[in-house]
């Protein structure tokens, strides 16, 4: 049991850091930090925003630039308030003590290297990531923070991204965090929601220290500074029980329900998902087997989830899962009570799978029964390592198990840019699904009376089934539908909100700017949906709105008759595509 | 050369036993198997209370008081 519930404790207890950063980003020993440091303060009392009309952005992604000059006042006032970058060597002079790895910038420290980027004392803004030790060539990681166009460039630059002589920007600070190259390559996002968690308590308990700066600085009384915060997490999963009982979900709706005596409310913005077509979900009842495709060259475990059906109490038995390898007989797990793992062995001892039983309690009342299979990889990564065979397996929920749908879902599993990962995507295969119609065009929705038990229905990101994120989807702009990737709440909806990203339903993708002022790239996906509607709600908390809940931010944003979720404003058409 | 490791007919799970890491569905598995397939000790002082409610309040008071 955590001993407190200071930032420090409840973070290393999320965290496990030696599995998501380098050794050197590891802090030996996390300690509470003052609330005010006056060798640290958050930004230079000039920089701090208008306490009725701020509004704090928050940024959990990758490689935020934090020295872009779309996040500056001017030419060396930096717009951020505190970054937290998980995976720097561990600096033990510098402000983020209470944090267990990396290094945590503040504003004021990145306005003095800006200041001395204008003075040519850093020649260039790649100087700035490489003192800040943001960039180390000689570390052994995926240098994502200096990739020309990354994903946290474009996405934290649409979220908060502003002129230097924008006066909008002057009250939208910014609150990020830099998550771990390893939890970027992860796609399964198996670790990611701890981490993410422990990114969260570090925006609020920044946004909480801002608005007592702000106090400390203009004479105001003690907690009469409640600043908004919208909180862009542009991550999602694949996989989970998609009900909102995930830990991180009830986390999340905590949160934004949470009425702080310091801090004002809290609004949290996800994107849809982009895996409406992946194949990775399924419905299926008791004894039906259903095909499992795994390709070979995989060098990652596989992981599926398989969730019951809301139940009143647990049942006695277990539910337990049947899985049977390409022309091999079905060996069906043994499960006698909850929190149990089981591994799946070959004649010779090496073990082949696990398989861990999870019930969970649903938020409200009842449960719901659970098993993770997570399979070894279909090649070795070292001589030795066990592995499967690759091809056709097969999966099911053993007879015996309560009546009702089964809820399978995998988790994504493959190699992102940039990032060298051996992953395979392995796909839930039903000979009834079929992609394209007959015109070669794709089927959007699942046909009606459809017999396959994969379907495009009930793909939205699962992180996002909770009842008070924003969920942002993406249409493309030449015909302002839905794009074909969007994995979709319920059975056609493809999110609370919608933003122009592709250019037409066959050109995907939108520009963005890159890692360095005036780079751009072009890219894709509900990620970018996401920060342009927390951009959008930004600027509507900072001029006063206070959506209670997730149906008055939907109100807020144009109605329009010809489409069932409402578009979002902007982004400006690019000139040249 | 690696031994080559395929289902034969002999194959099956083995008797269930405790996981280590506690049972919240969507964290603590994943969180065992990684430590367990990379050898890496958890560096937390103490284990993540495993009922939810009781974790979230615990979560709260983390982001809202200092």
């Amino acid at each position: 049991m955590i001993g407190g519930t200071d930032l420090q404790a409840m973070t290393a207890a999320l965290f496990a850091p030696g599995l998501v950063v380098l050794p050197d980003a590891v802090n030996p020993a996390p300690q509470p930090i003052p609330l005010q440091h006056p060798d640290h303060p958050m930004m230079a009392a000039d920089d701090l925003p208008d306490p009725k009309t701020g509004c704090i952005i928050g940024v959990i992604d990758d490689a935020i630039p934090f020295a872009h000059e779309r996040l500056r006042r001017g030419a060396a006032r930096s717009r951020v308030a505190a970054l937290w970058a998980m995976d720097v060597a561990h600096d033990p002079q510098g402000p983020g003590l209470d944090l267990p790895a990396g290094i945590e910038l503040r504003g004021a420290r990145i306005s003095g290297w800006l200041r001395d980027l204008e003075r040519g004392r850093i020649a260039t803004e790649d100087g700035i990531y490489r003192a800040a030790g943001i960039l180390d060539m000689n570390r052994q990681t995926t240098h994502s923070a200096a990739f020309a166009a990354g994903h946290g460039a474009a996405v934290s630059l649409l979220a908060a991204g502003f002129a230097q002589d924008d006066p909008r920007g002057a009250d939208l600070p910014l609150i990020g965090v830099n998550l771990p190259p390893r939890i970027l390559a992860d796609t399964t996002g198996t670790l990611a929601p701890g981490v993410m968690i422990a990114a969260v308590l570090f925006v609020l308990t920044r946004a909480r220290r801002l608005c007592r700066q702000i106090e400390a600085v203009r004479g105001l009384p003690a907690n009469s500074v409640r600043l908004p915060v919208v909180l862009n997490i542009s991550l999602g999963l694949t996989a989970g029980p998609r009900d909102g009982s995930s830990l991180v979900e009830r986390f999340l709706d905590a949160v934004s329900g949470f009425d702080a005596p310091d801090l004002g409310p809290v609004r949290i913005v996800l994107p849809s998902g982009n895996h409406r077509m992946g194949r990775l979900r399924a419905d299926l009842p008791p004894g039906r087997f259903l095909g499992w495709q795994l390709p070979p060259d995989d060098r990652t475990v596989t992981p599926l989830e398989i969730w019951g059906p809301p139940l009143s109490a647990l049942p006695a038995s277990p539910m337990q899962v049947t899985l049977q390898g390409p022309g091999l007989p079905p060996v069906t797990t043994g499960f006698t009570a909850p929190g149990q793992v089981a591994r799946l062995r070959d004649p010779s001892g090496a073990e082949l799978a696990r398989a861990y039983y999870t019930p969970t309690p649903r938020v409200g009342s009842g449960w719901r029964e659970c098993v993770t299979l997570i399979l070894n990889p279909t090649c070795p990564e070292r001589p030795g390592d066990p592995w499967l065979t690759a091809g056709l397996w097969s999966v099911a929920v053993a007879p015996g198990a309560q009546p009702g749908d089964y809820a399978l879902s995998l988790q994504r599993d493959e190699v992102l840019r940039g990032f060298p990962r051996e992953a395979r995507q392995s796909r839930l295969h039903d000979p009834a699904y079929r992609d394209l119609a007959p015109d070669g065009f794709p089927i959007p929705y699942d046909p009606a009376g459809s017999p396959s038990a994969v379907q495009r229905a009930d793909t939205i990101n699962a992180y996002a089934t909770g009842t008070t994120t924003l969920r942002a989807g993406a249409v493309d702009r030449l015909s302002e539908g839905c794009v074909i990737y969007n994995s979709l709440i319920g059975q056609r909806q493809g999110g609370d909100v919608m933003v122009r990203v592709d250019s037409a339903p066959f050109d995907g993708g939108m520009i963005v700017r890159g890692r360095g002022s005036g780079s751009f790239g072009i890219m894709s996906g509900t990620s970018l949906a996401a920060p342009w509607a927390t951009r959008w709600l930004a600027q509507a908390m900072a001029a006063g709105a206070r959506p209670a809940d997730r149906a008055a931010m939907i109100a807020m944003a144009p109605a329009d008759p010809r489409h069932p979720d409402p578009i979002l404003p902007g982004p400006p058409a690019p000139a040249y595509r | 050369m690696g031994r080559k490791m395929e289902l034969k007919d002999q194959h099956a799970w083995d008797p269930p036993e405790p996981m280590a890491e506690g049972g919240i569905a969507g964290l603590s598995p994943y969180l065992q198997d990684r430590l367990e397939r990379e050898g890496i000790p958890k560096s937390a002082p103490a284990p993540l209370p495993q009922d939810q409610d009781q974790l979230l309040e615990e979560l709260l008071q983390a982001a809202f008081t200092e």
